[in-house]
């Protein structure tokens, strides 16, 4: 097991509950494009409230406003496997909305951007949803 | 009475009915995509493993992502069985036919059970052209008639001269479907190579999603096709109006804009 921690380029972008987790890397499929873009070996959680969920092909991209400590808004955009695959893992059209309060477990961007690779979807009722790309998917 | 019992003994065997049910929904088991090499390694010809350091090294400058991914072209079958998608396979009046959920290639792979021997001419296409038979409980399906521009699982380059030679088998009570693969090219594979994939059975109530690709002009504006042109070989297509597919009717009905 790799014990991730907090990319250096997130720490002031990240919300007092956002937290590593440990999982080991885990290395997406070559679906519709090189996942090299993303550090895979770091995860983190980032909490917020989704803005926009586009359940497209190629890939899923979702849309999550979050606060940054000194209280300012930041807009992050996540990307899950293509509907096909994340929708055997309980993903449907209409898994999120906007407004929906969630945590978003990810691999963040390698160059600092506000975007990551989606691990999982934690819902506030303790609900997940898997991206479809890890060896520790259940 | 008896005779024709037992002429309809035979007929039900000739239609598979003592054969395994390949039939069903299939997803590949999880090594294949996670990275994990197939075993053996392929013994890879000069030409392929040159092609293959190129690869190799375009991708360290950047180039991560294909020209053929970013016009939706996929390469067809044997590669088609690494793919993490699910496909479907189906059997009816004499042949076997595989359908994958696959966005940059969905063309079904057609197996002929009811030809015993390849045909003489045949159009090369990505899966090439499939007759099978059944050796007891093993469907063996020979394929010849590959278009230039596909791949061998894993990677591993494929030419229009490649014959493929799989043995389909059930394992585990009908769970997993295996398909021990021997794959010739004297292009590229310095001997014949073989190796086992394996899928699992997903329900019969899996559906299926119809996944489409659109054309990707924003991405495909960043890529230096001269740069890369030796790295991949679709990238060496467009560059060629003899080879890619303009259609020749164009030159003499497209004006240019005023």
């Amino acid at each position: 097991m790799k014990i991730a921690r907090y990319p250096r380029v997130l720490h002031p972008l990240l919300s007092a509950s956002a937290m590593a987790v440990a999982l080991t890397a885990s290395a997406p499929a070559f679906a519709h494009h090189s996942f090299n873009m993303f550090a895979l070996d770091k995860v983190v959680t980032v909490d917020g409230t989704i803005k926009d969920y586009q359940f497209k092909m190629p890939h899923v991209w979702f849309y999550v406003v979050t606060m940054t400590k000194g209280g300012a808004q930041e807009e992050w955009g996540f990307e899950a496997h293509s509907p096909n695959l994340v929708a055997r893992k309980g993903w449907t059209v209409n898994s999120l909305k906007p407004g929906d309060k969630i945590a978003v477990t990810m691999h963040p961007m390698k160059d600092g951007s506000k975007a990551g690779s989606v691990v999982y979807v934690t819902y506030p009722n303790g609900k997940v949803l898997w991206n479809a790309q890890s060896l520790n998917e259940p | 009475m008896a005779a024709s019992a037992l002429a309809l003994s035979a007929m039900a065997a000739q239609a598979g009915e003592s054969h395994p049910d390949l039939t069903g929904v299939w997803m590949v088991q999880q090594p294949y995509y996670l990275g994990q090499r197939l075993l053996p390694e392929p013994a890879l010809t000069p030409q392929a493993a040159a092609l293959t350091q190129r690869r190799r090294e375009a991708a360290a400058k950047g180039y991560v992502r294909s020209v053929g991914n970013m016009l939706c072209e996929g390469g067809g079958g044997p590669s088609l069985f690494a793919i993490r998608s699910p496909f479907e396979v189906f059997a009816g009046f004499g042949r076997m036919t595989f359908i994958f959920e696959t966005e940059t290639f969905n063309q079904p792979r057609t197996v002929y059970l009811n030809e015993t021997a390849q045909p003489a001419d045949i159009f090369p296409s990505p899966n090439g052209h499939s007759i099978g038979h059944w050796e007891g409980q093993t469907l063996v399906v020979d394929t010849v008639a590959f278009n230039d521009r596909g791949g061998f699982p894993g990677g591993v380059p494929r030419s229009d001269k490649a014959h493929l030679v799989e043995r389909f088998t059930l394992e585990d009570g009908g769970k997993v479907l295996a398909d021990q693969m021997t794959m010739e090219d004297p292009v590229n594979l310095a001997k014949p190579w073989t190796t086992t994939m394996k899928f699992d059975r997903m329900a019969d109530t899996e559906e299926r999603f119809e996944v489409t690709c659109d054309v990707d002009l924003e991405a495909l504006k960043t890529v230096d096709l001269n740069a890369v042109k030796d790295a991949d070989p679709e990238a060496a297509r467009l560059l060629d109006p003899a080879k890619r597919g303009d259609d020749p009717a164009l030159k003499y009905v497209q004006k240019p804009a005023p």
